[in-house]
């Protein structure tokens, strides 16, 4: 089985690449690909093969669902540089996602959404069900394929979750 | 024929009228028909008005030429020796005086005084005001025996010359209402020189207290108000720790231009760096090194767009004399004020007057805030990406190569160390971050009223909910200074309509209606009154007013005929009652 992962984390922006040196930059992009072949290798094990669609154009969210028809949602919580533009307060981070979340679902109400944060907090929690996420998860910083892994399990069970659902 | 009496009774009766209407143009308003009042009486072309303060030097406060007018805003002409001229004549008689012709040789025994000072005044002045004109008659205005004031009307030469009938006409005005209507005048004036300097104050003290971004152009606006400044020149740090950017605004005759000078590295000795040794404020003039360095850093900075760099330098180039004060505080350099003159040797005119230097030190304030929030922020930033990020890293590694070392207890030791340092420094940066506070809005409107009922006696002020329960409240998020600026917009803005209705109706009775309806998750807040259409200034209260609702997540909608003003805050639904 295959299933469409749309990844949105600010990592793949435009606008948070430009703020970081290349050489911090890297410790972000040896974590997506710990991520990236923590999913690849399940088919053997699970039977699914995930096509990961990653983009940092949040703004842009209606446009690349209706493009990629994506299965299921995969986001990352905090936005600080587009806080930082759209809000000229980094700390509203959160504000970013969680508004695009609630639209999200506005629009789509049977796409499973994930959604992640590297300091999660009860607050956040609430906010993130609130607005829509299907599930509300701890981003492990630690850039281990073997530690990512266990990721495609919890995609597995919201994509089973809404097959049911849709029944 | 019009005679004084007329004259006086006019006045009189539009003066309250006028002063009523506030702002900052009912000083003005208030000479111009003065003026207009006495140059009609006795057909003259030219009238001013001249503030001669005991000890001080003599301001012209008000000149009209052909019914119109003559001295602008933000024209600041020399001040007056009050001892020399004619009008130091009639400061030292305490007597009114008529010339025939003020560029005639022979005038006055002794000489004529005018022609001694005519070099040393403003050119424009002379110009305009003085060459076209030879009959004059200055008129004393006295407190007791003192002359507080002094009036002149000319007229142009081709015309015939006053005569003493005219003189005698001026001089009973002068001698019944001269006093009652400058005293008026000057009482109005420093009412508004007080309401504006605490406006500004009060708004500076709420953009300290919120997190809203700075708007350059707004804040440098009292510096070009309240100053004897003709060019503004403040130059704003910006950027990050590393690189030395500046922010500029540059304002000269009603014109504002923001200019970016992108690495822009200060001169050693330059006011921009805060030295040791820097001694502040400091004092300068055209063609001294500061003002030539500033010149040619201007005309060869790459990027500036050609308008830009035309107007900074023209703005440079009318500069006679200066004064800098610095925007730095506890040894962070974050800018400069350049007050500049096109009169030479202006400096004393051009420091800081009391209101500036206190509001001059709530921007340092402000301006230090802003910093050490963004250089917060930015460390924050770097902890959240790439600390946790290289720190994953590390333990990935070590997992791969060296597993053993996982086991080791001192390892694990600085390891979980690193990790709880990182999540210290990250939860502290949080706490910077910007908290929306719940506010009942019914509760907190009704005490709004309460407080500007006193205030407002002519006003009457209706408040009602029409339908929900009163007494058990409304919650929305938002912060004090957020609705304080929106609701401070309104009332101002209701109150000069309303002025605005009394001037032209003066049995209008003025009324103001706030209207609250609770409905679904929003609480709807309508604002209303009597008043009727008037010139805006700015414009800038109805754009606060948006941009407010905007971060409340709220909506506006405005609508004329009548007049009112429908907000839309929405509500806490989970925490609404009790």
């Amino acid at each position: 089985m295959k299933v469409k992962v749309l990844f949105f984390d600010d990592i793949f922006s435009k606008l948070f690449r430009d703020e970081l040196p290349q050489d911090q930059l890297v410790w972000d992009d040896n974590w997506v690909a710990a991520v990236e072949k923590g999913l690849s290798e399940s088919d053997d094990r699970s039977g699914v093969i995930f096509d990961l669609v990653k983009t940092g154009d949040i703004d842009a969210w209606r446009e690349i669902i209706e493009q990629e028809k994506p299965d299921i949602i995969l986001i990352d919580l905090f936005w600080p540089a587009q806080a930082s533009v759209k809000f000229k307060d980094r700390n509203r981070g959160a504000d970013i996602s969680l508004s695009a979340i609630a639209a999200i679902r506005n629009e789509f109400p049977d796409l499973p959404i994930a959604c992640y944060t590297l300091k999660p907090d009860k607050d956040l929690l609430e906010q993130a069900y609130r607005n829509g996420a299907t599930i509300f998860l701890e981003k492990v910083a630690l850039a281990l394929p073997e530690v990512q892994s266990p990721l495609k399990y919890v995609l597995i069970y919201l994509m089973r979750q809404a097959a049911i659902a849709k029944r | 024929m019009i005679n004084h009496t007329i004259a006086a009774e006019t006045i009189l009766e539009k003066l309250p009228i006028i002063a009523i209407s506030g702002g900052d143009t009912a000083v003005d308003s208030i000479l111009m028909e003065v003026m207009k009042a006495l140059t009609a009486l006795v057909h003259a072309d030219i009238g001013q008005i001249t503030l001669l303060p005991k000890g001080g030097m003599g301001e012209k406060l008000y000149v009209l030429k052909d019914g119109r007018p003559w001295l602008k805003k933000e024209v600041h002409l020399k001040p007056l020796e009050p001892n020399k001229g004619f009008t130091g004549r009639v400061l030292e008689t305490g007597e009114s005086i008529l010339i025939q012709d003020i560029w005639a040789e022979g005038e006055m025994e002794g000489g004529n005084p005018f022609l001694e000072i005519a070099e040393s005044m403003d050119r424009h002045y002379l110009q305009d005001i003085k060459k076209p004109v030879a009959s004059i008659i200055i008129l004393p205005i006295k407190r007791g025996s003192e002359v507080f004031c002094s009036i002149e009307l000319s007229r142009y030469r081709n015309k015939k010359p006053f005569s003493i009938d005219d003189k005698k006409m001026l001089e009973k005005f002068s001698s019944r209402y001269g006093s009652l209507v400058m005293d008026y005048v000057i009482d109005v004036r420093d009412r508004i020189t007080v309401n504006m300097a605490h406006d500004k104050l009060l708004k500076m003290a709420r953009l300290i207290a919120s997190n809203n971004p700075i708007d350059h152009r707004e804040v440098v606006e009292p510096y070009t108000r309240h100053s004897a400044a003709d060019v503004t020149m403040v130059l704003f740090k910006t950027g990050s720790i590393h690189e030395s950017s500046f922010r500029l605004v540059a304002t000269q005759g009603g014109v504002v231009r923001e200019v970016l000078l992108s690495n822009f590295m200060p001169s050693s000795g330059s006011s921009l760096r805060d030295g040791f040794d820097s001694i502040f404020p400091v004092e300068g003039e055209a063609g001294d090194s500061r003002m030539d360095d500033f010149y040619d850093r201007i005309e060869t900075m790459p990027g500036l767009q050609r308008e830009d760099r035309d107007f900074v330098q023209a703005c440079l180039n009318s500069v006679e004399s200066y004064v800098i004060y610095p925007l730095h505080i506890l040894g962070q350099e974050l800018g400069i004020v350049i007050l500049g003159s096109s009169h030479k040797g202006f400096w004393k005119y051009l420091h800081m007057n009391p209101f500036l230097t206190v509001y001059n030190s709530l921007l340092k304030s402000f301006l230090l805030n802003e910093r050490l929030i963004n250089f917060l922020s930015d460390i924050s930033l770097k902890i959240h990406n790439p600390g946790f990020y290289c720190l994953g890293a590390i333990k990935g590694i070590l997992v791969k190569k060296a597993p053993e070392l996982l086991a080791d207890p001192q390892m694990i030791s600085a390891l979980n160390g690193m990790e709880d340092l990182l999540s210290e420094l990250h939860d502290q940066g949080r706490v910077l971050r910007w908290r929306d506070k719940t506010i009942d809005i019914i509760k907190w409107i009704r005490v709004l009223v309460e407080r500007h009922e006193p205030k407002l006696p002519w006003i009457t002020i209706e408040y009602r909910l029409e339908n929900g329960d009163l007494a058990s409240g409304c919650k929305i998020m938002a912060s004090d200074e957020q609705l304080e600026t929106i609701f401070e917009n309104l009332f101002s803005n209701s109150v000069r309509a309303i002025k605005r209705r009394i001037e032209k109706e003066s049995s209008t009775i003025g009324r103001i209606e706030i209207t609250i309806r609770e409905k679904d998750s929003f609480i709807e807040v309508m604002f209303k009154d009597n008043g009727m259409g008037y010139k805006t200034v700015s414009g800038y209260g109805s754009i606060q007013i948006k941009e407010e609702m905007e971060r409340l997540r709220g909506s506006i909608n405005i609508t004329r005929d009548p007049y009112q003003t429908l907000l839309i805050f929405p509500t806490i639904q989970d925490s609404k009652k009790g």
